[in-house]
């Protein structure tokens, strides 16, 4: 089992605005899961002791048979942790699925440098890091009773990732593509949890991508 | 103004609150076993799949060891029930039957090989769990615990499906009705 997930753990210089980055290597036709892992699945995560943060790119939808959508990633991806103080290892757990069958992982990294070439993917990495600004692209976000609604302007592609809180209260999901704008309107089986947030991926014409944390208000 | 372009996506569930979806299966020895037939007791669902982990580990090691068991003087059936598709992980009578008699398991484990049971009640995951109220009620939908593989999240555990039973047994109103479920995904 082992080789199917590899885990290694780099020391970043301190101007990231973050201390570690946890790579995960995966082997094709396997996934490893989001924080919130979707319908199915478990939410990767990292611990030490001095962690404060731990970030997660934004993931993509996978979806498998029965209409079961996850949100996870493929081949590669780097966890971004802010430490306390400085650490020798962190500690990972992870759950690897293919469409029959997972298998659940643990791993204990040391910390090492990262190369320059290492350094320059971790970076890379970063910008998958969803942004906490409003994008531009916003037009508006309401909360009324059970709905949330945001126009987008009409140029982009979304995606959206709902938090696990906010996923829960969830009934149902649309994109609504008008002439000018995109409209996203969620609608809760009771009150949305205004402080719940989703992640969005938002790819312009030029097919440049940008990710966004929106918190519902 | 409106395009035409229009994406919807749905999440579908069984409504806590609302009558669970009625069903009849049939368990390891071919003999057909009706929700219907359980009026009056409490009845938990848990979605099965001996080839999952999660399943595996819950049996083996952790916190679905004899709950059956601990629960069953307080009128409370234990159901499992495996919507794997033939030909796909954890599929089959003999395969399942192994792991009923390793895992000793005191319940039946019922076959949904068409997944017409799973989809009914949304079950996403093994382990996905059910409570079902005296009055065929559905009160509690989501994970077993807080602790996937005996890790509980945020360091606390909390044992969603035995508070659910307690509550219900207490004639309570279930604290908490509905948790995301965690596991493998049910092999449709």
């Amino acid at each position: 089992m082992k080789g199917l997930v590899v885990v290694s753990a780099f020391l970043l210089p301190r101007d990231t605005g973050y201390d570690v980055a946890v790579l995960y290597q995966i082997e094709p036709g396997w996934h490893i899961y989001w924080e919130n892992s979707g319908d199915t699945g478990l939410a990767t995560t990292v611990s030490s002791r001095y962690l404060t943060k731990l970030d997660y790119p934004a993931p993509q939808s996978i979806r498998s048979a029965g209409g079961m959508v996850s949100f996870g990633y493929k081949r590669e991806t780097v966890l971004f942790a802010k430490l306390q103080k400085e650490v020798l290892q962190i500690e990972t757990n992870w759950l690897a699925c293919r469409p029959d069958g997972c298998v659940p992982g643990y791993a204990k990294v040391p910390l090492k440098a990262p190369s320059k070439t290492m350094y320059k993917r971790l970076l890379t990495q970063q910008s998958q890091i969803p942004n906490s600004t409003l994008p531009k692209a916003l037009l508006l976000r309401a909360i009324k009773g059970n709905t949330w609604t945001a126009h987008f302007s009409r140029s982009s592609t979304l995606e959206i990732f709902p938090s696990e809180e906010l996923q829960l209260a969830l009934q149902s999901q649309e994109i609504r593509q008008h002439e000018t704008f995109s409209e996203v309107v969620l609608v809760g089986k009771k009150q949305l949890p205004a402080q719940s947030y989703a992640v969005f991926r938002l790819t312009e014409g030029t097919g440049n991508t940008s990710v966004y944390q929106i918190q519902l208000q | 103004m409106f395009l035409s372009l229009f994406i919807t996506q749905l999440a579908f569930a069984a409504d806590t609150g609302k009558p669970a979806p009625g069903f009849s299966l049939p368990d390891l020895n071919g003999k057909t076993v009706s929700l219907k037939q359980y009026l009056g007791k409490t009845v938990v669902l848990e979605w099965f799949n001996p080839g999952c982990p999660f399943v595996k580990y819950v049996h083996k090691d952790g916190e679905m060891k004899g709950i059956a068991n601990k629960w069953k003087n307080k009128n409370v059936v234990w159901l499992a029930i495996n919507s794997s598709a033939a030909g796909k992980q954890g599929h089959g009578v003999e395969t399942n039957k192994k792991a009923k008699d390793k895992w000793k398991l005191p319940y039946p484990v019922l076959i949904d090989a068409a997944g017409k049971v799973g989809q009914a009640y949304s079950a996403r995951t093994t382990p996905h769990m059910y409570v079902i109220d005296s009055k065929g009620i559905l009160v509690y939908q989501g994970a077993l615990d807080n602790a996937p593989r005996g890790n509980p999240k945020g360091g606390k555990k909390i044992a969603y499906v035995e508070d659910a039973l307690a509550d219900v047994v207490a004639g309570k109103k279930v604290r908490t009705s509905e948790t995301k479920a965690y596991g493998c995904s049910v092999k449709y």
